[in-house]
């Protein structure tokens, strides 16, 4: 297994920085998701409490799951946005071989 | 059902709009890299369209309809994990994958971990699913075609089979990947002209037809009780048929949301763009197709269940035949034909690239890694590709015909849970986890795989009522199980000393490589762009 040789023209730092940053954006994320959904499936699937129409022609269960395709839209939206903000900030120095 | 001339005319033209883009793609398909990754020439919204059509199968578009008609509310869960998982996908799988891996998953593993076992592990994983994934198609497909068109089973597997083939054989990725972008454009427009078509019948008003579809199974429902009979799922609400039914729908969509996350066949598609960001545009791309296709599912389940002669009881079982019966109602024989030919290019286009994903393991992990060491010869590589392509329709195609009056639902369902329970635990362990080893790995592979195959084998669906496993989808055991015991023997055999120190440096080198795509232990490390363009 071969030990990890400094990063060239790498600049540590930044990586550090840029690895941080999209841990800050990627988890929160996850984690919205994987709740919002998980929750949609335990509610409906183990409990009544979705159950019954928010007015004619539209049950809660519906409602909730409908709001989770919003959901993954705006989730993709942002996440987009944001990472395009982080990778123009911690943009890495060129190596020789990506020239 | 049979139908007419208009339909052969129709699926003929189909055929031949795919067999030019087979013969433009066979001119440009001469390597390994283009007959499996496109040579990484797709763009990102390409990718994601051709990432959406690989999802919105005949089994989602025509069997997610079905069973809203049928079940109601609990149809519509099939269509609400897929937007779902893909999101998971994009934020946790999608990015490391472009950065670290080149033809396979096997390459995401092996950046890691060198050993030969780890490779030949997720190698062996993908080819087993990736069969089972595409027998389940082939088979289904076949009914699918026989009840469309009024042929007999085997002439409609071997028609697939034969196109097949000719696509994946000649044509190579870059041919399935055109391929699956026409029948996703002509898929979405199929499914837009149905959803104005029921809409227009119901005053342009959704909730107007959610009102009418509830009112309908409340009257049936009622004339059920009267009778004496049980009553069937309500339009608008959960249907709980007991624990049973519950932990098992439950543990279906566990499987089938995670198990998108390590299907070989969905990954490699991010392996086709030059960089993690074509990547991300992909899975954007293909989750708003998704959000905006599927939300429409309702429309198209309800239209079916009040607008088809005699509602849910003229639909037969199963539900697959709810859209083109309901296209029969809205456009007579002409919307029947067109949907009937666009379900068909919808299987041929899936199938095509679940036989890419199988070659790429056979020819790059098996042969290249595994057997020859890395020491290839690529115009043999490329043979042996074309043969496992070849092998991968043969073998899938002999088992359709022998299996024609079994039940093989359950196919599907196991292959999408070995994907979860076998592989996602690999790929998330060797991607995030630093105390991950190889052994643990190996193990958790071996175990979802395991766990998740003699699960099914003993479960209801094999043994009947007096199976020792009550559940017919094995997700919620087998998938914390892959995880269990990858983290239990990975903690068993942790390095010491320098291994502990050497491995400790290998991982944040993957980690660099995972975000940036540049691999700061290489001097002359090129980016995955190079690296799939050079082989």
């Amino acid at each position: 297994m071969p030990p990890s040789t400094p990063p060239g023209e790498f600049n540590a730092e930044q990586y550090r920085e840029l690895e941080s940053a999209r841990k800050k954006l990627v988890t929160p994320l996850v984690i919205i998701t994987a709740v919002a959904f998980w929750a949609q499936q335990i509610i409906t699937n183990f409990t009544s409490w979705m159950d019954g129409a928010v007015f004619s022609g539209m049950s809660w269960a519906y409602l909730y799951a409908f709001a989770l395709f919003f959901l993954v839209v705006a989730v993709t939206t942002y996440y987009r946005r944001q990472m395009a903000v982080i990778e123009a900030k911690y943009k890495p120095s060129q190596t020789g071989a990506d020239q | 059902m049979k139908i007419s001339a208009t339909a052969a005319v129709i699926f003929l033209l189909l055929v031949a709009v795919t067999l030019g883009i087979t013969y433009w793609a066979g001119k440009r398909n001469k390597s390994v890299s283009s007959h499996l990754v496109a040579s990484g020439h797709i763009s990102g919204r390409q990718n994601g369209v051709a990432i959406a059509g690989d999802f919105i199968s005949a089994a989602t578009f025509l069997g997610t309809t079905g069973a809203i008609a049928l079940g109601g509310f609990n149809g519509f869960y099939y269509a609400v994990y897929i937007p779902i998982a893909y999101v998971l996908a994009m934020l946790l799988v999608a990015e490391p994958l472009r950065n670290l891996g080149q033809f396979t998953l096997g390459d995401v593993l092996a950046t890691r971990f060198g050993g030969l076992n780890v490779r030949g592990a997720i190698a062996t994983s993908s080819i087993i699913l990736s069969l089972i994934y595409i027998v389940a198609q082939f088979v289904g497909a076949a009914l699918l075609i026989k009840l469309l068109f009024g042929i007999e089973y085997w002439v409609a597997a071997v028609i697939i089979g034969v196109l097949t083939t000719i696509y994946t054989l000649f044509g190579g990725m870059l041919a399935t990947t055109y391929i699956q972008i026409v029948k996703t454009a002509i898929l979405l427009f199929c499914g837009a002209v149905l959803v104005v078509m029921v809409l227009a019948k119901f005053g342009w008003n959704p909730l107007t037809l959610f009102q009418k579809a509830e009112a309908a199974t409340n009257a049936s429902n009622a004339a059920a009780k009267a009778a004496g009979k049980a009553a069937a799922p309500e339009a608008l609400e959960p249907f709980r048929g007991g624990a049973l039914k519950q932990w098992d729908q439950f543990s279906l969509i566990l499987g089938v949301t995670l198990g998108v996350l390590g299907l070989p066949h969905v990954m490699i598609r991010f392996l086709t763009v030059r960089d993690s960001n074509a990547a991300r545009t992909s899975a954007v791309t293909a989750i708003w197709i998704f959000a905006g296709f599927l939300i429409f599912m309702p429309v198209l389940g309800y239209g079916g269940m009040l607008l088809i002669e005699k509602g849910r009881a003229g639909i037969p079982p199963g539900g697959n035949m709810t859209v083109p019966m309901l296209s029969n109602v809205l456009g007579g024989d002409l919307l029947l034909s067109f949907v009937s030919a666009v379900a068909f290019a919808t299987i041929l286009a899936a199938l095509s690239g679940l036989v890419i994903a199988t070659s790429g393991a056979v020819a790059h992990d098996i042969y290249g890694k595994l057997m020859k060491k890395g020491h290839v010869d690529p115009s043999k590589q490329l043979f042996v590709a074309r043969a496992a392509t070849l092998g991968a329709v043969v073998v899938s195609l002999l088992i359709a015909l022998l299996v024609e009056k079994q039940n093989v639902a359950f196919l599907a369902t196991l292959a999408i849970t070995i994907s979860a329970s076998a592989n996602l635990p690999a790929l998330l362990g060797t991607i995030y986890w630093r105390k991950a080893t190889a052994k643990g790995i190996f193990w958790g592979m071996i175990s979802g795989l395991l766990v998740a195959v003699l699960m099914i084998l003993f479960s209801t669906t094999f043994m009947g009522d007096n199976a020792p496993v009550k559940l017919t989808a094995p997700g919620i055991i087998s998938i914390p199980a892959g995880f269990l015991v990858m983290w239990l023997v990975s903690m068993m055999t942790q390095p010491k000393g320098e291994d502990l120190a050497a491995a400790n440096s290998l991982f944040d080198r993957i980690r660099i490589q995972a975000v940036t795509g540049m691999d700061p232990g290489n001097p002359d490390h090129l980016t995955p762009a190079q690296r799939v363009a050079g082989h």
